[in-house]
């Protein structure tokens, strides 16, 4: 097995494990790490492809990049989930489903 | 002025006034906390800076050709569809924050507000300038940052926060994806540029199938195609009325401009994307209407109409896409235009009865549909204003929305195929069935007797009053005088068939 | 007027419309003084409204005249016109339609007038009479309604040289027109709309025709059933958007479903039929 193709099997599992995190977790928290996973997946897939069309470096400062963004997200999503706890009373996403229909 | 030098000043603008914004909106209140935030007059005059930067970026570039520039050291191009993204969301943006300056006067961290909403219609316009697919996904990443901040801006509302949670986590979902796409494209293609993307794919291959799902899943997200279009009325609904018509009048088609962009570069992959293109318009036209019909809340109304508003968009491109049809794509950013007006007069004007009657009282409830019972007595330009929109919206000759949706259904007549004409045919009664939901609004508000609670609403000043004249105004004139943006709508039409490889 | 356009018979259409505007105008602008008067639309409940309002009455009359097509008013000419245009130029079973449509209008104009303005009164609903305004605007459509057809010749001047160019319009003068018109298929017309306004004064004797066509007067009562169609439509529409409000759930993992259904079905799609490129 070459280390490309055990690369794209990590990719497809962080994804997968993240996006799977999505569909079942109910804690808010628990749901911002599945997100983390899936975007760790996706910088993974940004190194590689750089590496697979002989670009290292492009391929990385684009990882970087991501990184930044998604850090900032991460970080907005945990101070909305800090205000939900604060003014909700929970972090559950089961209560977290009063705008409906 | 060197044409390269303006147009990235009309892109950099307001993504260098917004920290400035902030600055000084922030020390002024810790100095003075009990004087007027100087903010909102800050970014008022920063985007009516912008309109004129626009104006002459315009007459500078032959009216949208397209035409590089150096941002910095990257490379960008304006052409007719980025002025078509770029000029909705500064001139509606610029409206909104006049809008907001009694919409918003004495929320908490007000100079927050305004620096994101400046923020933000800087990095549409980026957005619409980029021909970098990674620039592109900075781009539209640091436009959804920003309205993660603008939808939760009410933080001590349950309700607010619920909303930008669920719209920050599908949202982020999307975003993934479309990396994930990148990575597939850049890895076949060893480019990220879209030129060269387009060139060098002309045949088809399963890796640049999947990447294309994967981008039009991802944009789509922001997009509000069905069914990825859940968070959207939670977030149009629960969002600050400004940012609500931000939002559903130019971020959610900056997803589509996003969408089009990186779909005119892999389209030689295959033949089936204006087909889904068609796809999805139809299913958020059928959707979004279907939805709208019994809402109860007025802003969650207009926000399933905005679905299927997107849906009519959809037709048209996916109209060009398909036949080569350049009126299907003039008519397409025509009624994105037309939409924005419509779309952004509807909330102002939901927000200027909103703030009459809770957010003046110091209330954080949403406008019911009831609650606009016989309003026309006491907020008769509100009223006027909602009325104009929400008929134009339902395709009422002469106003703007009836010209453009006209346009496009003149493409699927000329597309000459029975495909075309039943999707076109199907759309005409979608229109029909739309105004079996905006009728009676306007109905209610002119008719019925009003309820207590317009009794006692407050009145509304002229910073709200301004922006809804002058855009009832747009509406009805660009309903006669249709003929009035053909310049640009047709080369923003150039530039996508040329940007599919259709030229 | 359609029928004589298909039929080639361009100046006849326009010169029907004419009157047509003229005689239309003067009924819709008549009933609406009925109606003001009486405060219903129901024909059933009016009758006798002659003696109230004269001069409605009068003016009405000439407008039904015209529309049945009785000779000198100039919905006579226009259609007669219409008849001859489509018997030269269309085929045979249109003309013996259109001749029979031209009957029944005779019929059920008589009957319209009869109801509301001859006879009894059926209820206790008095009118009073139409108010001057009013008359001052029916009095001049009367008068068009029955002089319009002199102007036969001028009309076709104005198309044939100015409007209408390019669509061979003879110029004729009036008295060319009004002799074309006088010919057998003319008198063919004339007799089927006497037909109906016999049919109508023997009304009583037709009885089992009444009968007859029953079910179509209850179809039409019924509006062909299309105001059944029209509120199951409604309905249905209204209850499939009730329905599917459940969709939106509000649970955040059912929104990321739906993203991954969309992903699939774009997916599943490409597969299918994108591959061929």
């Amino acid at each position: 097995m070459s280390l490309a193709s055990i690369i794209i099997l990590v990719i497809l599992g962080l994804v997968g494990i993240g996006l799977y995190a999505l569909l079942i977790t109910r804690n808010l928290i628990k749901v911002v790490i599945g997100l983390q996973m899936m975007v760790k997946g996706a910088i993974l897939a940004l190194v590689l492809a750089g590496r697979l069309s002989g670009q290292v470096n492009l391929g990385q400062s684009l990882a970087l990049t991501v990184v930044v963004a998604d850090t900032i997200v991460a970080v907005i999503a945990l101070a909305l989930a800090v205000q939900i706890r604060r003014h909700c009373g929970t972090l559950d996403l089961n209560d977290l489903a009063t705008l409906r229909r | 002025m060197d044409v390269s030098l303006l147009t990235s000043l009309w892109v950099a603008l307001p993504l260098l006034s917004s920290p400035v914004i902030y600055l000084i909106g922030r020390l002024t209140v810790r100095r003075t906390p009990h004087k007027a935030n100087p903010a909102g007059w800050l970014a008022v005059a920063a985007l009516a800076i912008d309109a004129i930067l626009l104006a002459l970026t315009v007459d500078a570039n032959n009216k949208g050709i397209a035409t590089a520039f150096k941002f910095g050291d990257v490379v960008m191009r304006a052409d007719g569809i980025s002025f078509v993204l770029g000029g909705s969301a500064v001139l509606l943006g610029l409206l909104v924050t006049i809008f907001s300056l009694q919409y918003m006067a004495g929320e908490e961290g007000e100079e927050k507000y305004y620096a994101l909403l400046t923020a933000m219609i800087g990095t549409i316009v980026g957005l619409g300038c980029t021909r970098d697919l990674f620039n592109l996904w900075v781009w539209f990443e640091a436009m959804a940052i920003t309205s993660y901040m603008l939808v939760a801006f009410y933080r001590e509302q349950p309700a607010s926060l619920e909303a930008g949670i669920k719209y920050l986590v599908q949202s982020a979902v999307g975003s993934t994806l479309v990396l994930l796409g990148i990575a597939l494209v850049f890895a076949s293609t060893g480019s990220l540029d879209l030129d060269h993307i387009m060139l060098v794919t002309q045949s088809g291959s399963t890796l640049l199938l999947a990447a294309g799902a994967l981008f039009l899943i991802g944009f789509g997200v922001k997009a509000a195609l069905v069914p990825m279009h859940t968070w959207l009325p939670d977030a149009h609904s629960m969002a600050p009325s400004g940012i609500s018509a931000m939002l559903s009048g130019v971020v959610i088609e900056a997803g589509l401009v996003a969408l089009l962009r990186v779909m005119g570069a892999i389209s030689g992959s295959s033949l089936a994307w204006g087909w889904l293109l068609l796809g999805f318009g139809l299913l958020n036209m059928t959707l979004g209407n279907l939805l709208a019909l019994r809402q109860t809340q007025v802003k969650r109304l207009l926000a399933f109409s905005s679905i299927s508003h997107v849906g009519y968009m959809l037709v048209g491109l996916g109209l060009a896409v398909t036949y080569g049809l350049h009126d299907g794509a003039a008519g397409a950013f025509f009624h994105l235009i037309t939409h924005a007006l419509m779309k952004g007069l509807a909330f102002l004007a939901v927000g200027a009865l909103m703030y009459g009657l809770y957010l003046a009282n110091h209330k954080h409830d949403a406008l019911m549909v009831d609650d606009l019972n016989g309003a026309s007595k006491r907020y008769p330009l509100a009223v006027f204003g909602l009325s104009i929109a929400v008929l134009g919206l339902g395709g009422l000759p002469p106003l703007a929305g009836f010209m453009s949706k006209w346009q496009i259904f003149v493409a699927g007549a000329e597309a000459q195929s029975t495909a075309a004409l039943v999707i076109v045919i199907y759309m005409a009664l979608n229109s029909v069935l739309s105004l079996g939901y905006y009728a009676p609004l306007v109905n209610r508000m002119y008719r019925k007797e009003p309820s207590p609670v317009i009794l006692t609403g407050k009145r509304i000043g002229w910073q709200i009053s301004l922006p809804l004249v002058l855009l009832t105004a747009a509406v009805i004139l660009l309903g006669v005088y249709p003929t009035a943006l053909s310049w640009l709508t047709d080369t923003a039409a150039t530039s996508l068939l040329a940007l599919f490889g259709a030229i | 007027m359609v029928y004589a356009v298909g039929a080639g018979a361009i100046y006849a259409a326009q010169f029907h419309l004419l009157s047509h505007s003229i005689f239309k105008a003067l009924l819709f602008l008549g009933a609406g003084a009925v109606i003001h008067s009486v405060g219903t639309r129901d024909m059933r409940l009016m009758g006798g409204l002659g003696k109230q309002m004269p001069l409605v009455r009068t003016v009405f009359v000439i407008g039904a005249l015209a529309l049945a097509g009785i000779p000198i008013l100039n919905g006579f000419w226009s259609k007669e016109l219409v008849l001859e245009g489509g018997l030269a130029n269309g085929p045979l079973w249109m003309y013996i339609l259109m001749v029979s449509g031209a009957g029944l209008t005779a019929f059920y104009t008589c009957r319209m007038v009869s109801m509301v303005f001859f006879g009894e009164p059926r209820t206790h609903l008095h009118g009073h009479d139409a108010g001057t305004a009013m008359k001052i605007a029916l009095i001049p459509l009367a008068f068009g309604a029955l002089t319009s057809w002199l102007l036969a010749g001028p009309f076709s001047h104005l198309l044939g040289e100015e409007s209408l160019p390019f669509h061979g319009v003879h110029t004729l003068t009036t008295l060319h027109i009004l002799e074309e018109i006088i010919s057998i298929p003319t008198l063919i017309a004339l007799l089927v709309v006497a037909l109906g306004l016999l049919a109508w004064w023997q009304r009583g004797r037709l009885g089992w025709m009444a009968k007859a066509f029953n079910w179509l007067g209850w179809s039409a009562e019924h509006s062909f059933g299309f105001e059944a169609i029209n509120h199951a439509i409604v309905n249905g529409t209204q209850a499939t958007g009730e329905g599917l409000r459940v969709t939106q759930t509000g649970q955040l993992n059912w929104n990321v479903m739906g993203i991954l259904i969309g992903l699939l079905a774009v997916l599943a799609t490409l597969i299918i039929f994108g591959l061929g490129a």
